[in-house]
């Protein structure tokens, strides 16, 4: 009983009886348990925080242990919130730990046990989810403390509905989607040989080879001289040694031949390539090393042996790994590329990011810094005023040699269509793409809705939880009841799941083949009503005026 | 599949460190998986310096007598309250990476130890015991570390000798770019003049509570990226003090 007391001496002293009262009363989840949770978990544990929820839906691997140190060896396969519950136990057997080997996307996770928390700590590693916890904490006023590190950068901020720019305030970079033309036809960098490669991978071994970006159906006329010996090494992997001719050899002078290249300012060369002979040799070193065009080609025709049809590409498959490094240096070594290392070509195929124990601390100590903050502020405090965007440098900077940079949190943008209502204009082809894409594509995949439903006026078009209106999906958007979604229209989409409402409109516009197939960007004010512009300026003149408040 | 059979890095060990690798790069890994830090006074930053260091490879000698207590438990999370704080760390210390070596030493081997190491930190030290360690880190060429923290926030001198020499890097994996060698200069401990009011705790020996532990967190991630930094030779260190303020988050 003693030990118990003395446990929390040195937080009591810090922050008083109450202070730690509050803690231990405050119900807490941290959204990822890798390497920010981690430390996140080890923090709250110590510093006396008894409730504590952690959702993660990875299992461990062998190299997350230069990081995530709650694992070890032993644990390497098991779901990481499970065993980084244990190690919290170990730290402060006084807590309550609820792990979930979940997504944090699933349904179970809905806004009234999202409500429960007095806040959430974010440990992700991807734009889809954070967006995600960020709907869920804004539909449900609960703060959220944001962080992210990449290698030696990284940077912490709070999110508070009403008050501060919510996560989706300024746009996130995309994932690059490269031209399939450059892909296919006109690669530069090794980035290209290895995307090329994994498409190599679909369509040889994948469950869905049309899928591919070098997938040809029968429709088209002037076939590679690779398509068939592609689809024959399905079923048979001893044709494996023909496509490798017929890829890095008899296709590349076909396509010379039939003056593909005539204009081109990069022209490729044929590759005879033998691989009849041995793979690399697994000795140290060999995995940085640039493999030679045979070695290439027959560690293209072992590991074919050995990838069953049906797989999909995992880094850290062995035999796909190999596979993919053997084909994207022959590619490269067609196009005068710099030819990537195995140990290059599973940074880019799998984009590896490089991450270190030490920023991962840092950060994760000020995210819980500021998790105290915010719960024994005083009532006339906000959130604003207690807590700060700090950014993690990686050399000191300037005369003063800072290392943590703190600034003031932004205001709400009135851009913002999550967290501002701000309107967005679609741009698509309305006369060929289906509702079932704008569902699929554009509301699930690019606005990251979850359960959509899409209204025009007072028509309902689709809802995830209706299936009467199914009938919709494959009528193209023009075609649709109630007028179609056609150029000028405006809809309405609700996502069920975060409480999300939004107001689109439709551009119809029709974008090259090799192109992005929609374009999003803010709706102009003046194609709305009324009503809603005269919200949105007193909001930019209420954001305008905290600005200032806030500004150092 | 992927074994290695020789060379200084085995593979299993490569792929326990890619994702550092692919930030430092193998010629800093080597650096720092062969290089080994004292660490004189075990207290609640010393402890996240030695998770993260450990973690990254390199080797750490404990050397605190101290008996653990209770109240210890709040930051030093590997500590067992009635055993020594050195002795009784370790076995949890060592378990975060085998490729490291962690052991212990008595109190009084304290000073004599420092010529075998690339760097000593010291936590807790009295103005005495800081004033011993810093002159044999001079002496023997040792880079020098004095660390604190409580709960208004934490300070740090370093003394990385009279020419450190190394070099800054822009990027990171294969695209870094190194810079020309570059030198510092340092003040040794005993010379330190014009010391900051915040570091001025530091410098008496004054004891740390309350500690807080997510301000542990960011001094000794903060430190622990120093040394990774002076151990590699690469990557520009505090020149020559740091300071963190918990309130301002800075």
């Amino acid at each position: 009983v003693i030990e118990e007391e003395e446990r929390y001496a040195q937080v009591q002293s810090a922050l008083g009886r109450e202070g730690l009262s509050k803690l231990a009363r405050s119900r807490v989840l941290v959204v990822g348990a890798g390497g920010i949770g981690c430390e996140v978990l080890k923090n709250l544990a110590l510093t006396g925080f008894e409730k504590i929820v952690t959702v993660d839906l990875d299992t461990i691997d062998v190299s997350n242990l230069n990081r995530q140190f709650l694992f070890r060896r032993e644990h390497v396969g098991m779901p990481k919130a499970v065993v980084a519950r244990t190690a919290v136990l170990g730290f402060n057997p006084r807590c309550s730990v609820e792990a979930h080997h979940a997504n944090i996307k699933e349904s179970k996770f809905s806004a009234s046990w999202f409500k429960e928390f007095a806040a959430v700590v974010n440990a992700l590693d991807n734009v889809d989810a954070r967006r995600h916890v960020n709907r869920m904490c804004l539909a449900t006023g609960v703060p959220l403390i944001e962080a992210g590190t990449t290698g030696y950068l990284g940077q912490v901020f709070a999110v508070s509905k009403g008050e501060t720019a919510c996560y989706e305030c300024f746009p996130k970079p995309t994932k690059t989607v490269y031209p399939i033309c450059t892909i296919r036809a006109t690669p530069d960098k090794p980035v290209h040989c290895v995307v090329w490669a994994k498409e190599l991978f679909k369509l040889v071994f994948g469950a869905k080879p049309e899928d591919s970006m070098l997938f040809e159906d029968s429709t088209v006329e002037k076939h590679s001289a690779y398509a068939e010996l592609a689809a024959k090494t399905r079923d048979d992997r001893s044709v494996m040694r023909a496509l490798v001719t017929a890829l890095f050899h008899d296709d590349v002078e076909k396509q010379l031949k039939a003056g593909k290249y005539d204009e081109a300012s990069r022209k490729p060369s044929s590759v005879t390539v033998n691989s009849s002979g041995k793979a690399p040799k697994q000795e140290p070193g060999w995995d940085r090393r640039v493999w030679e065009p045979d070695e290439c080609g027959a560690q293209m025709v072992f590991a074919a042996q050995h990838i069953p049809l049906g797989t999909e590409f995992d880094k850290d498959d062995d035999d796909t790994m190999l596979f993919v490094a053997a084909a994207a240096n022959l590619r490269c070594l067609n196009f005068g590329i710099d030819r990537p290392s195995l140990y290059a070509a599973k940074g880019i195929a799998g984009n590896i990011i490089p991450a270190i124990a030490t920023t991962n601390a840092i950060v994760a100590g000020l995210q819980v810094a500021q998790l105290v903050r915010i719960l024994t502020k005083s009532p006339d405090e906000s959130i604003a005023d207690v807590t700060k965007y700090t950014y993690c440098l990686r050399d000191p900077m300037g005369r003063m040699g800072y290392l943590l940079q703190p600034t003031a949190l932004d205001s709400p943008q009135s851009t913002c269509y999550v967290c501002r209502s701000a309107a967005v204009e679609v741009a698509l082809d309305t006369h060929s793409v289906t509702l079932k894409a704008f569902v699929d594509d554009v509301l699930k995949s690019k606005l990251n809705f979850v359960e959509p439903a899409l209204d025009v006026g007072e028509s309902g078009i689709y809802d995830a939880d209706d299936d009467r209106l199914n009938a919709n999906l494959p009528l193209t958007l023009a075609k649709l009841p109630a007028g179609g979604l056609v150029d000028a229209v405006v809809c309405k989409a609700t996502d069920y799941a975060t409480d999300l409402e939004l107001t689109i409109v439709i551009k119809h516009q029709v974008f090259p083949e090799d192109e992005e197939q929609y374009r999003i960007a803010g709706a102009a004010r003046d194609e709305l009503h009324t009503a809603k512009r005269g919200r949105e300026e007193d909001d930019v003149a209420e954001a305008d005026a905290k600005k200032a408040k806030l500004a150092d | 599949k992927f074994e290695g059979t020789n060379g200084a890095m085995g593979s299993e060990a490569e792929k326990v460190y890619d994702r550092q690798i692919r930030l430092w790069g193998a010629e800093a890994q080597r650096r720092i998986g062969s290089s080994s830090i004292l660490v004189c006074g075990f207290g609640g930053v010393s402890v996240e310096v030695c998770k993260n260091l450990v973690l990254a490879g390199v080797s750490v000698t404990l050397c605190d007598e101290t008996i653990a207590r209770p109240s210890d438990l709040a930051t030093n999370f590997f500590a067992v309250p009635g055993e020594p704080r050195g002795a009784g760390c370790c076995p949890k210390l060592q378990e975060l990476n085998p490729y490291a070596v962690v052991r212990h030493i008595a109190e009084e081997e304290g000073v004599g130890a420092v010529a075998a190491h690339d760097a000593v930190v010291v936590e807790c030290g009295s103005a005495t015991r800081l004033g011993e360690l810093s002159a044999a880190a001079r002496k023997g060429g040792v880079m020098f570390y004095a660390v604190r923290a409580d709960a208004s926030g934490g300070g740090v001198f370093a003394d990385l000798g009279e020419n450190f020499e190394f070099r800054e890097e822009s990027g990171v994996g294969q695209s870094a770019k190194l810079s020309d060698p570059k030198t510092l200069r340092y003040v040794p401990w005993g010379h330190a003049t014009k010391v900051p009011p915040q570091l001025e705790k530091l410098f008496d020996g004054a004891p740390q509570e309350p500690q807080l532990p997510f301000v542990n967190a960011v001094v000794g991630g903060l430190v622990g990226q120093d040394l990774i930094k002076v151990l590699s030779r690469k990557g520009k260190p505090i020149h020559n003090c740091l300071l963190f303020d918990t309130a301002l988050y800075k």
